[in-house]
């Protein structure tokens, strides 16, 4: 089980660095997919939010974590 | 055998396996060299065939499997999970070149490698620890290269061009740490880790995008724009995290 466990969770870690980025990421795509599907705009306001929302995320995510490595 | 026109397609699928897969490959490599060195060279490519034969399994099966999902799907997940391994990288290597984290260093890991390896007991003709050491190395940086491929080709019907620059980088750094005998430290494994992160990253957004049913306004070269999009947050990343560690 011990063994199951730490293969998961090696596995998980193949993908999730920051859970906070992996998170918003996952909450963009979902948000992308919803503006997608349900709007009128939805085409052009998609493909906004899947780029310019991924690019957002990373760039602050980087910015807060130099922050947080000058404070330590 | 896929036609001449098709390679504009396949290009930029094989360099981002090749350059990726490189990447895995050298850092496995740096194991098992430790581990050969130090330990004998029979238990640590034994580790290393072992793991082979541990990814080739995954790949028949998994391939299998692949064939029946719908492609709708498949650029779901693919892109999903894409995105996500293509942005940790990308996320690693900006604040690496921010100087926030250390960079990997292959000499260091080796050094200590071969410490961990040379304090285990007496060396046995199948020396479990060079063994272990050698197939957990292959077999995790080998599932790395596996989701590379299956990421980069399975979305787009490329997955023929994605394991022919996986396969030609693996073997490419198995030749040359076989001949060098030392970790390749050469290797500029940080910008090596941007470009793939950019290109991964670029790959799992158009997939999933294509999953969601977005209509890409330049079809299949949107990646190259999102290439350069992402290459351009990328340093503005590098400046951001410079001006606040500072």
């Amino acid at each position: 089980m011990r063994r199951a466990v730490t293969l998961l969770l090696d596995a998980i870690a193949l993908f999730v660095d920051d859970e906070t980025l992996a998170i918003t990421l996952l909450l963009i795509l979902a948000l992308a997919a919803f503006v997608e599907n349900t709007m009128w705009a939805g085409g052009p306001l998609a493909r906004v939010v899947l780029v310019a929302g991924s690019v957002a995320a990373l760039v602050e995510n980087v910015a807060r974590a130099a922050r947080a490595a000058r404070r330590q | 055998m896929i036609p001449a026109l098709d390679w504009l397609h396949a290009g930029p699928v094989a360099a981002a396996a090749f350059l990726a897969s490189a990447v895995e490959a050298v850092e496995a490599a740096t194991i098992v060299l430790a581990a050969g060195v130090t330990r004998g060279w029979r238990s640590a490519l034994g580790g290393a065939a072992a793991a082979l034969a541990a990814l080739a399994a995954l790949v028949l099966a998994f391939g299998a499997a692949l064939a029946a999902v719908p492609i709708a799907a498949l650029q779901l997940a693919v892109g999903s999970l894409l995105l996500l391994f293509g942005m940790r990288w990308l996320r690693k290597a900006i604040l690496r070149q921010a100087g926030v984290i250390d960079r990997r260093d292959e000499v260091q890991i080796y050094a200590r490698e071969r410490r961990a390896l040379a304090g285990q007991g007496s060396t046995a003709p199948w020396d479990p620890a060079a063994l272990l050491a050698s197939f957990k190395a292959v077999l995790l940086e080998g599932i790395e290269v596996i989701v590379i491929v299956i990421g980069v080709g399975a979305g787009g019907g490329m997955l023929l061009p994605a394991s022919a620059g996986a396969v030609a980088a693996c073997v490419a750094v198995s030749l040359v740490a076989l001949a060098l005998h030392r970790p390749l430290t050469r290797v500029p494994e940080n910008a090596l880790k941007l470009t793939v992160g950019v290109m991964v990253s670029s790959f799992g957004l158009f997939w999933f995008g294509e999953g969601i049913g977005v209509d890409w306004l330049l079809g299949d070269a949107t990646i190259l724009v999102l290439i350069a999009v992402l290459l351009a947050a990328a340093f503005c990343g590098v400046w951001l995290a410079r001006k606040a560690a500072r």
